[in-house]
């Protein structure tokens, strides 16, 4: 699967806050987790699919996610990662520090 | 999740690292079916689906090792590797392994035992409830200086309990020996004769029954006895039935109500039997000029042993203006159970613990040496694994990782032998230490070995790993030269050097100590010894009255022994020198008035029977023995040494004058000379012998036998012990010793740090000698080819045995130099220490320096010679 030119990869950091974003809406296992985020993103950007697994276990060593083994959709066992409460608290921070870029690099851009 | 919880998740999954590897295979599969699930979904054949997936994942195996490595796995895992590694290398060397082990295996088995002894002794807390709060309480006397501490008399005990605000739980011991009647034959036991608060304030709970209750101890009430688990076990067949059971001891009915764990043990009294409420003749309740009692207390939370002490102070000042007849110049203070308990071995265990710490620098040295000598063997493997990429950091890592493999194989080989050190030592521990019977090696110990390992393993293999990995890695690998660099000669000499200097502190240490004991072993103990039998008497609270001692059952006894064959004299003699002192009294003598009675004299006060003099080998310089009825003699006839002669009579003329003890006149009849009563390292004290049959003072209730022979003195034994019988059923003789047993025994102790301080000296000349000659034969070995040359050239053997052993002795004469300084030091620490030594006693310390100088010239001239019965040809050719 060749990349087409519209879409983006992941700046760094980012994917941990769409991670967790994802996540808030409910447990998911990663193949899951990838394919939401490709579809919200209405397939711009495209998580991949290899470095999403370092991400996840990081970010349950660092306490943010919990994870369990369980029964998915298609009867097969799987392993679902949820938010912890120290996860929802850093996914706000998280959501107010890329605003906060985001409203920077806009400034930047309009100033001229 | 904090810090700790994370590492104990990891730690896990390193355990459970297989479950861990599924999980993650598990999950990765997972999600590849999802995506080749949804690629078919889509149209693709199964195989397409199945590239397609895999490329869009990425290499399955790079991602997986970025999981382990969050999961901190890879650091582990690097560890397991260099330890394989490790062994494996390791195991490729035998011959250095071996003697790296030995090395290893003796410094920290000698650190293990050690501190065994050290942690049994001085650091585990006495084996009571709350250890810390408890004090012992001694009576003093301000005016004679404040290293005296005395016992306590029991009115004065009685106040304390009262009147003291600073402690709670005021309790009165007395240690005694009794008889158990009853059983097969008559037993002396050991006891402990305590208030009823006891096992209260000590916090300890008998394993069966209870301790005494709160008035047990007041005159009239039932007597009762807690026994110590062993001779319940050796009594009773360990029955629990035996509460309730009623034993006789001296004489009287007990009711057992206790049984209490042997790992109870109590200061002064090593080993109890069984524990008594103390019960004091209604005469001892209101006597304050007798002290016999010891007084231990709690201190109230949240005071300190200052406030205590002040609050002491103003007690016995009450007391003073109460009772100035006995009490005037009297106070007292209170001391630190623990302190009062080890003061006496600390220092003997620093010392022993300093000793063993040089034995493992020294081989720490010669494993660094060893580790020296194979890096520059290993340096192409080390130079090509630095080309193929491997950090410094990562070199580095796997060498000390090999040391540490070799450090803990060494503790395991040096737990062995420390195992096997206290086995053969646990005799003579037991007598020489307090506190001894908890010596073994237990969780701490291991837990000590295994930090220290790790300690020794950084200290011998830091310097050898960041010397071999430094420097010009490549260029070495490149002309592939096993040459010596200049570095790791010189460092290879300063290990030498200190092997050296460390091993004579050693050595100096110990002869210091070999000759005070021999002086010591030399002193005049003022009797003679040799074919003396002495045994203690043990007779019976209440069978005879005092008065009745002595014509009833010592005098008969003595008539009955002094008939036996092979008996030349006896004697019985209230305290026996060397082995028992201080019991004394304040005396004036007749006429000098004391001007301060806060520093009236004192002596040493002895109940002695005729012939006891004659049987022990004390000369009777002036005078006359004491006689029978000398006890009932108007004059009151005694016997002074010629310490107290010495002190007031400075005529030399001492008979017919009169001492007042206790306002009553007693008359000097004969002068004795001097004995060593409190052991041979006191001077002797001043002393004043009553006769055995004087009503009053007389009256022996725990009297020594002493018996001189002309034959062997254990023959006697079986004799005595019949003779005995024919005038008392009942009466056992226990603790039967000849008389340079009593001596031999109380040098225990010194002995003792003796022999382990010559052990350990010998074993550092051991391990430097050995350090040494390998550190020539690895110069002859980088020399060889130099040799070669020089032999060609018309060299001698000779010359060249000449030109190493300069080399050497180089070294050894600055390692000498150096030791003597440290000796020097090592033997003012041990002169504080230990006491009796002489410093800078230049016999031993040259001796010792010459010694240790020649068999270091030994260890330098074998390889040496070696070296010199090289063929020059092959020796050219060689590298």
């Amino acid at each position: 699967m060749g990349k087409s030119p519209d879409r983006q990869d992941l700046l760094q950091g980012t994917l941990d806050l769409l991670v967790l974003k994802t996540l808030s809406l409910g447990p998911q296992h990663g193949w899951g987790i990838a394919q939401r985020i490709q579809q919200r993103s209405r397939d711009v950007l495209e998580v991949n699919q290899g470095s999403l697994y370092p991400a996840l276990h990081r970010l349950e060593e660092q306490g943010f996610l919990l994870s369990e083994w369980r029964m998915s959709e298609n009867g097969r066992r799987a392993r679902y990662y949820r938010l912890s409460a120290l996860g929802k608290k850093q996914l706000e921070t998280e959501t107010r520090s890329w605003e906060g870029f985001c409203l920077a690099v806009r400034w930047v851009l309009e100033s001229a | 999740m904090t810090a700790p919880e994370r590492w104990l998740k990891r730690l896990f999954r390193a355990v459970r690292r297989d479950r861990f590897e599924q999980e993650l295979d598990q999950e990765v599969r997972f999600h590849l079916d999802m995506e080749i699930e949804a690629l078919v979904a889509r149209g693709h054949s199964p195989d397409e689906a199945r590239r397609l997936a895999e490329r869009a994942f990425g290499g399955v195996e790079r991602h997986k090792d970025s999981v382990r490595d969050v999961r901190g796995l890879t650091l582990l895992d690097d560890v397991g590797r260099d330890v394989r590694f490790g062994l494996r290398t390791l195991r490729r060397s035998p011959a250095f392994v071996a003697a790296a082990l030995l090395c290893l295996g003796l410094g920290i088995g000698a650190n293990a035992a050690v501190f065994s002894v050290i942690d049994a002794v001085l650091l585990r807390p006495l084996p009571y409830g709350d250890p810390e709060g408890l004090v012992r309480i001694y009576e003093t006397q301000p005016a004679r200086g404040g290293a005296w501490r005395g016992s306590v008399s029991v009115p004065n005990a009685e106040d304390w309990r009262q009147q003291l605000q600073a402690v709670e739980d005021v309790m009165a011991f007395h240690t005694d020996s009794k008889s158990l009647t009853g059983f097969d034959r008559a037993e002396r036991i050991a006891t402990v004769d305590a208030s009823a608060n006891f096992f209260r304030t000590l916090r300890v709970r008998p394993l069966l029954g209870r301790g005494f209750a709160v008035d047990e101890d007041q005159p009239g009430s039932g007597k009762v006895v807690v026994l110590a688990e062993s001779l319940w076990r050796r009594r009773f067949g360990a029955d629990p039935g035996v509460l309730g059971r009623t034993v006789t001891i001296d004489g009287q009915p007990h009711e057992v109500v206790g049984v209490i764990s042997d790992l109870f043990t109590f200061p002064g009294r090593a080993h109890a039997d069984a524990f008594l409420p103390l019960d004091p003749s209604p005469e001892m309740r209101h006597d304050r000029s007798t002290h016999f009692l010891g007084v231990l207390a709690r201190l109230r939370p949240g005071m300190t042993l200052e406030k205590a002490n002040a609050d002491l102070r103003t007690v016995a000042r009450r007391i003073e203006q109460d009772h100035p007849e006995e009490q005037t110049g009297r106070s007292a203070q209170a001391v630190p159970l623990l302190e009062t308990v080890v003061s006496k071995v600390r220092p003997t265990l620093l010392v022993l613990l300093g000793a063993v710490a040089l034995v493992l620098l020294i081989a720490c040295a010669n494993v660094a040496n060893l580790l020296l000598a194979r890096a520059a063997e290993r340096q192409p493997e080390i130079a090509l694994r630095h080309a193929l990429g491997a950090s410094r950091a990562s070199l580095v890592g796997q060498l000390l990782v090999e040391s540490a493999v070799l450090a803990i194989t060494g503790a395991a080989v040096g737990l062995l032998l420390a195992m096997l050190g206290l086995k053969a030592l646990s005799a003579a521990l037991s007598t020489a230490l307090p506190l001894a019977t908890g010596v073994s090696l237990d969780g701490r110990v291991l837990l000590f070995t295994l930090g220290l390992s790790m300690f020794t393993a950084l200290l011998f293999g830091l310097v050898p790993a960041l010397q071999s990995t430094g420097g010009a890695v490549r260029s070495r690998m490149a002309d592939g030269e096993h040459g010596s660099v200049g570095g790791t000669h010189r460092l290879r000499s300063a290990l030498v050097v200190a092997e050296v200097a460390l091993s004579l502190v050693l050595l100096v240490g110990a002869g210091l100590l070999v000759r005070s004991f021999h002086a010591l072993l030399h002193t005049d103990p003022g009797i003679r010894p040799e074919g003396v039998l002495t045994a203690h008497l043990a007779i019976s609270g209440g069978r005879y009255a005092k008065a009745e001692l002595a014509p009833r059952l010592l005098r008969p006894a003595l008539e009955q022994i002094r008939a036996l064959p092979g008996v030349q004299s006896a004697g019985f003699i209230s305290m026996l020198p060397i082995q028992n002192a201080w019991t004394n009294s304040d005396y004036e003598v007749e006429g000098e008035p004391s001007l301060d009675r806060r520093l009236a004299p004192i002596a040493e006060v002895r109940i002695t029977s005729p012939g006891t003099f004659a049987s022990l080998g004390i000369p009777i310089l002036e005078g006359r023995d004491l006689a029978e009825q000398d006890g009932a003699s108007a004059l009151r006839p005694i016997v002074v040494n010629r310490a107290l002669v010495a002190r007031h009579f400075k005529d030399g003329n001492a008979l017919g004058r009169r001492l007042v003890l206790g306002r009553v006149p007693y008359t000097i009849v004969g002068v004795v000379g001097d004995v060593r009563q409190a052991g041979l390292d006191l001077a002797p004290l001043a002393e004043v012998h009553f006769p055995y049959d004087d009503p009053e003072n007389g009256g022996i209730t725990d009297a020594t036998l002493v018996v001189r022979t002309r034959a062997d003195p254990l023959s006697l034994i079986a004799p005595l012990r019949e003779a005995l019988r024919s005038v008392t059923s009942e009466q056992p003789l226990y603790d039967v010793l000849t008389m340079d047993e009593v001596i031999s025994r109380s040098v225990a102790n010194r002995r003792l740090s003796l022999v382990l301080l010559s052990v350990f000296a010998v074993l550092a000349l051991a391990l430097s000698a050995a350090g040494l000659a390998g550190v020539i034969s690895y110069l002859v070995a980088q020399r060889t080819r130099e040799i070669g040359i020089r032999m060609a050239l018309g060299s001698e053997p000779r010359d060249v045995i000449r030109l190493l052993v300069r080399q050497g002795s180089r070294l050894v004469a600055i390692g000498l130099a150096l030791g003597v300084l440290g000796a020097l030091l090592a033997g003012k620490y041990l002169a504080v220490a230990l006491g009796g030594i002489q410093v800078a006693d230049p016999a031993v310390v040259v001796g010792l320096a010459a010694f240790l100088g020649a068999v270091a010239l030994l260890a330098t001239y074998l390889p040496a010679r070696r070296a010199a019965r090289i063929d020059p040809l092959l020796a050219m050719r060689a590298e």
